[in-house]
Order: structure tokens, then C-alpha cells, then sequence
């Protein structure tokens, strides 16, 4: 019941509960879904901010006192780190439970 | 991570510093004697993963100053120098290791439990009992902690270079055998326990160390803005954005180190060591955020220094360049002078906390997987613990030999290729690790053969020229590292080959 309510409360952002998958393996209850293609996506979406291979060679903008494409980089991984953190503490796979030794 | 094998350049410390650092040392072997009276029992786990585990404080703590070492404040500090602001992926492939950590962190310590692992290659000898297989990985993992030992070593030599009014090559000697004796002795006494409550005071001493960092540079060298306009005006180069082979670049390191470093063997035992998956997984959420806070100020050093120190450093002796910071800091003032005494200290502790868990984990897999697995299986605990402290004497005496001697053969590398070199090797485990724990139909002999393939291939490339109109020269200089190719050829033969093992045994 408790360990209901707080899958509840954590539920991934993008999980939709529709379909199959729901009924017979909800998203984020299913072992080791840290391997889930969602999770991996929004990785994707942030590597691909966080590299800066889409700016301009010459690009010469600042943005408090450091070079603009360094900002979002930075910003970029700041988020990264963020979205980890959050697997790591609210969807840690649920048959790692809680085993205090 | 990567231990420094730079100058620090300093003025000679005085008394009273030189005592400041004399107390932090033997502090190191008072917590390792708190160490051996905390031992449970005389067995192989007790000593090198500490019995039933440790608290989250320790862990994440332990897994900090494991992780950063002198070479995250001198070694990338350095880097950044040479290549200015594009030196920012080491932000970003330091938080990918945490990220790699999902793929295989939360089964893996399911499995610790377990079984009570005690090394990397238990895993594997559980998950394939394949000795071949045991064998090539605890090999790979030695000869990478060795060639990581080695520059720690170097490391410790060269920070203490130019503390005392001793001619270099003495003062580097000295380094040495004090630096790693005080290691020796208090991982002997405590073992795992030693270096973990040791990593709390040399992790404490890092994150001073940065926060110290940080606010020296703004304060001496003025703001960031001043000096970007600087770099802009002098290196250019330094400031634009990275170009496409730069780029390709960025994804090689994030790949290489960001899976690799996962891999360590001392990185994985601090997994099996967590006392629960509770504390495991709120001092991974914190580490998440550690590059933010280590990585990212070495770049600011860096870059602050190529705007200021533009020339005064080439090649491998440009890592040095935080110490000719620290030395201008240094004139100006006594409080300037107490604030380098702490970063000092945190240097040490870097180099010393990551060297120290090094140490234990080679320790550990030529005692347990080597010795154990193929000489002696029956040996009692008690033999193997007192042979698991032999052998780190042994490492000890040997490579701080080796140490000593290259240094006086003047032989020098950068720390950015001691760290390709073992990463390219410790790379393909990957797929033993983070393929075989999920997919339970990988195969023993394939991933043998894989991790075999993958590694012969990787290591080739040192030989491969960089000129001329070969297909391994065009991949040598493709910007990717030779593991990440050695990885890609890996897991082709790893999977392909448990698909068609599969399929046969079917028919």
C-alpha cells in the first residue's frame, strides 16, 4: 500500500498509464528500468544541448562574463546531473528495495 | 581519478606549514589504527570491502575523493590551460560515469548482497564460470590500477618537489617513500575501513581545497568576463566554440571515460560496499552533481591562467600551471600563504585518497581471483587476508621503485595520456558488466572472445602512425579514443556470437 503510494507520488513525467504495458508491467515498477528508452531519450535530448556541435565557428556572444555556448553547456549539464539525482532517489528499481543490512 | 604528475612549484613551506601537513599525515595513520580496532573478524571481506558496509556519509565521501583526484585539480587545470573553454568536457564525461552507474549499479548490489562479493571478477565468475574469462578481466583491471598507481606515485613525488629546499631529485625520492609508507601503514592496519574514514578527512580536505580555489582566482585575477576578453584578444581559439573534429572529440572522452571510470575496480567494490541500496543510491544522487563543483572550477583555474600565464608553460609542464598560480598568490600575503598551505593539503589528500583505494583494490584481485582462484582455492581467510597485505607491500615497494627511477630518467607524459591509455583497456568490460547483468542469454566464450578482440585491437592503435592514407590511421585520427573502436568490435562479437551459441544449442 505505502510502496503504492509512493510509485504514485514519483511517477515519471512522460509515463503515460495507457495500454498494454500498464496492465501487465507498469513503466516504472518493472526491474532495472533504469533501461527504459524514455529515460535514454531525454539523455539524448540533453547531450545534444550540452555538446555544443551546432554553434556557429565564430561565434563570439557572452553571457555573464563567459562565452554563450559554455553557458548552455554548463546548463546542459547542470540538468543532466539533476535528472540523475531524481532516478537515483525516486526511481531507484523497486526489487532493490529498501534492504537496510 | 587520475592522479597528477605535476610540479607544484610553491615556495618552500615553512615550519609551521610543513607541521600543518605532518599532523594531517599521521592523523591518516591514527584513523587507520581506528581501523584495525573496528575489524569484525579476520577474513578477505572485513578487510577489503569492511564487513557488513559503510554509512552514507563514508560512502559518499569515499566515493568522492576516489573519484577526484590530484588530476581533476592539476591534471584537467592543465588541459584547460592548452585548450582553454572546449577542456569543458571534463563536466560533462565526469557526470557521465554517474549516469553509466545506472545501467548496472542497482543489480549489482542486489547481487553483492547476495553473494558477498569481494572483487569485480566475483561477479563475473558467478554470472560465467568461465576461468579464461576471470582471468583476461582480472588482468585488464591490474594493469590498468598499476599503470594508475604508477602515476599517483609520480604524482606524490613531484607535489613535494617544491616544498623543501632539497634538490629536486632527493625531494622527489623522499615524497615517495614517505607519502606511500604512511599509505601502507594505514591500509595494512584498517584495510578497507582505513581508506574510506581516511577519504572522509581527504574528501572534506578536496572540497575545501576547490571552494578555496574558487574564490583565489576571482579574487587575484579579477572576473570571469575580463578574462574571457583577455583569452579572446591573445588565444581565440581558446574562447570559440569547438569545431567538428573537437566535437567528435567531446563524445570520445564522454564515451571512454564516462564508462570506463564506471569500471574501476575501486569505483565497483564502493558499490558492493554500501550498507544498503538506500545509502547507495542517495550518494550516487549526490555525486551527480560533484563535476559541477570540482571539474568546472580546475577549467575556471585553467582558463584563468591562459588569459594570465599566456606562455609561460609548454606540454606535460603546462599541468603545472596551478602551482605557478598558487606561488603568485603566494607572495602577496600571509593569509594568501595559509589558504595555499590548504589547498596543498587537498592535493595530497586527492592523490592520496585515490592512490590508497587503488592500492587495496589490486590488493584485492591478485589475492582473491588470482591467487585463490588459481593457485591455492582452499587457502584459509586468515592466510589470504595476511598474503592480501603482503601483496600491497609488494606493489608498494615495486612500483614506487619504478617510480623513482623514471623520474630520474627524465622520462614525462601528460596526464591526459596516462588516463586514455588505461581507459582504453578497462573499456571492455563494458559489456561483461552492462550487457551480460541484464541480458541473461549473453554467452561466456563470446564475450571472452569480445573482451579479447576489443582489447588487442584498442592497444594496436598505439602502434597505428598518425600519418598517411591507412584505414587505422584514418580512424586513429578520427577523433574517437581506440577503445571506443575496441568497445564497438567487443560487443559485435559478444552479441553476435551469444545469438548464433543460442541458436545452435536450440537445434
Amino acid at each position: 500500500m505505502i510502496e503504492a503510494k509512493r510509485r504514485r507520488h514519483s511517477a515519471f513525467p512522460l509515463d503515460k498509464p495507457s495500454g498494454r504495458r500498464h496492465e501487465s508491467a507498469p513503466f516504472m515498477s518493472h526491474p532495472h528500468n533504469y533501461l527504459s528508452w524514455r529515460i535514454w531519450t531525454v539523455y539524448a535530448v540533453l547531450a545534444g544541448i550540452s555538446i555544443p556541435w551546432y554553434w556557429p565557428a565564430e561565434d563570439t556572444r557572452m553571457l555573464l562574463g563567459f562565452p554563450l555556448w559554455v553557458v548552455v553547456s554548463v546548463m546542459g549539464s547542470l540538468a543532466v546531473s539533476g535528472f540523475t539525482a531524481w532516478l537515483f532517489v525516486c526511481r531507484w528499481p523497486n526489487d532493490e528495495a529498501e534492504d537496510e543490512a | 581519478m587520475i592522479a597528477a604528475a605535476a610540479e607544484t612549484n610553491v615556495i618552500p613551506f615553512g615550519a609551521g606549514a610543513l607541521a600543518f601537513i605532518g599532523v594531517y599525515l599521521l592523523s591518516m595513520v591514527w584513523i587507520g589504527w581506528l581501523g584495525m580496532r573496528a575489524k569484525e573478524e579476520n577474513t578477505l571481506r572485513d578487510h577489503f570491502i569492511g564487513g557488513s558496509g559503510v554509512g552514507f556519509f563514508v560512502l559518499l565521501l569515499t566515493l568522492f575523493a576516489t573519484q577526484y583526484s590530484g588530476n581533476t585539480i592539476l591534471g584537467f587545470s592543465g588541459k584547460a590551460y592548452r585548450i582553454g573553454f572546449a577542456w569543458l568536457t571534463c563536466v560533462h564525461f565526469m557526470t557521465a560515469i554517474v549516469v553509466t552507474y545506472l545501467l548496472f549499479a542497482p543489480k549489482l548490489f542486489k547481487l553483492a548482497k547476495q553473494h558477498a562479493f569481494i572483487t569485480p571478477t566475483d561477479y563475473l565468475a558467478h554470472r560465467f564460470n568461465h576461468r579464461g574469462l576471470n582471468l583476461l578481466a582480472t588482468l585488464i583491471m591490474v594493469a590498468s590500477l598499476m599503470n594508475f598507481y604508477l602515476a599517483q606515485l609520480t604524482a606524490m613525488g613531484r607535489a613535494v618537489e617544491g616544498l623543501t629546499t632539497l634538490d629536486p631529485e632527493t625531494a622527489f625520492l623522499w615524497g615517495v617513500v614517505v607519502l606511500a609508507g604512511i599509505m601502507l601503514v594505514y591500509e595494512t592496519m584498517g584495510g578497507f575501513r582505513a581508506v574510506a574514514w581516511t577519504d572522509v578527512i581527504q574528501g572534506g580536505v578536496l572540497a575545501l581545497g576547490f571552494l578555496v580555489l574558487l574564490v583565489l582566482i576571482f579574487k587575484e585575477y579579477g572576473s570571469m568576463e575580463q578574462t574571457t576578453r583577455t583569452l579572446l584578444q591573445i588565444a581565440p581559439e581558446k574562447v570559440l566554440p569547438p569545431k567538428a573534429p573537437e566535437v567528435r572529440s567531446w563524445i570520445s572522452y564522454i564515451l571512454l571515460l564516462g564508462v570506463g571510470a564506471a569500471l574501476y575496480p575501486q569505483a565497483i567494490q564502493r558499490i558492493y560496499a554500501a550498507r544498503s541500496a538506500r545509502i547507495l543510491r542517495k550518494s550516487l544522487a549526490v555525486m551527480a552533481f560533484m563535476p559541477l563543483c570540482t571539474a568546472l572550477v580546475a577549467v575556471l583555474v585553467g582558463v584563468t591562467a591562459a588569459a594570465h600565464l599566456a606562455g609561460e608553460l609548454q606540454g606535460a609542464s603546462s599541468d603545472a600551471v596551478l602551482g605557478v598560480m598558487l606561488r603568485h598568490i603566494q607572495e602577496q600575503s600571509l593569509f594568501g600563504y595559509a589558504l595555499v598551505v590548504i589547498i596543498f593539503a587537498a592535493i595530497l589528500g586527492a592523490i592520496m585518497s585515490t592512490a590508497d583505494s587503488t592500492l587495496l583494490s589490486m590488493s584485492s584481485m591478485v589475492t582473491k581471483d588470482l591467487y585463490m582462484g588459481f593457485v591455492r582455492p582452499h587457502a584459509s581467510q586468515a592466510t589470504l587476508t595476511s598474503l592480501g597485505k603482503w601483496i600491497s607491500t609488494v606493489f608498494v615497494v615495486v612500483l614506487a621503485a619504478l617510480a623513482v627511477w623514471l623520474n630520474n630518467s627524465g622520462t614525462k607524459l601528460t596526464l591526459v595520456e596516462l588516463l586514455e591509455m588505461k581507459f582504453d583497456m578497462l573499456l571492455q568490460l563494458a559489456p561483461a558488466f552492462m550487457i551480460a547483468i541484464h541480458w541473461q542469454r549473453m554467452r561466456a566464450g563470446p564475450v571472452f572472445a569480445g573482451m579479447f578482440a576489443g582489447l588487442v585491437f584498442a592497444l594496436l592503435f598505439f602502434w597505428v602512425p598518425a600519418k598517411g592514407d591507412g584505414f587505422l590511421t584514418m580512424l586513429k585520427n578520427s577523433g574517437f579514443h581506440p577503445g571506443v573502436y575496441g568497445l564497438l568490435l567487443n560487443i559485435f562479437i559478444g552479441v553476435t556470437g551469444s545469438w548464433i551459441v543460442n541458436a545452435r544449442s536450440k537445434t
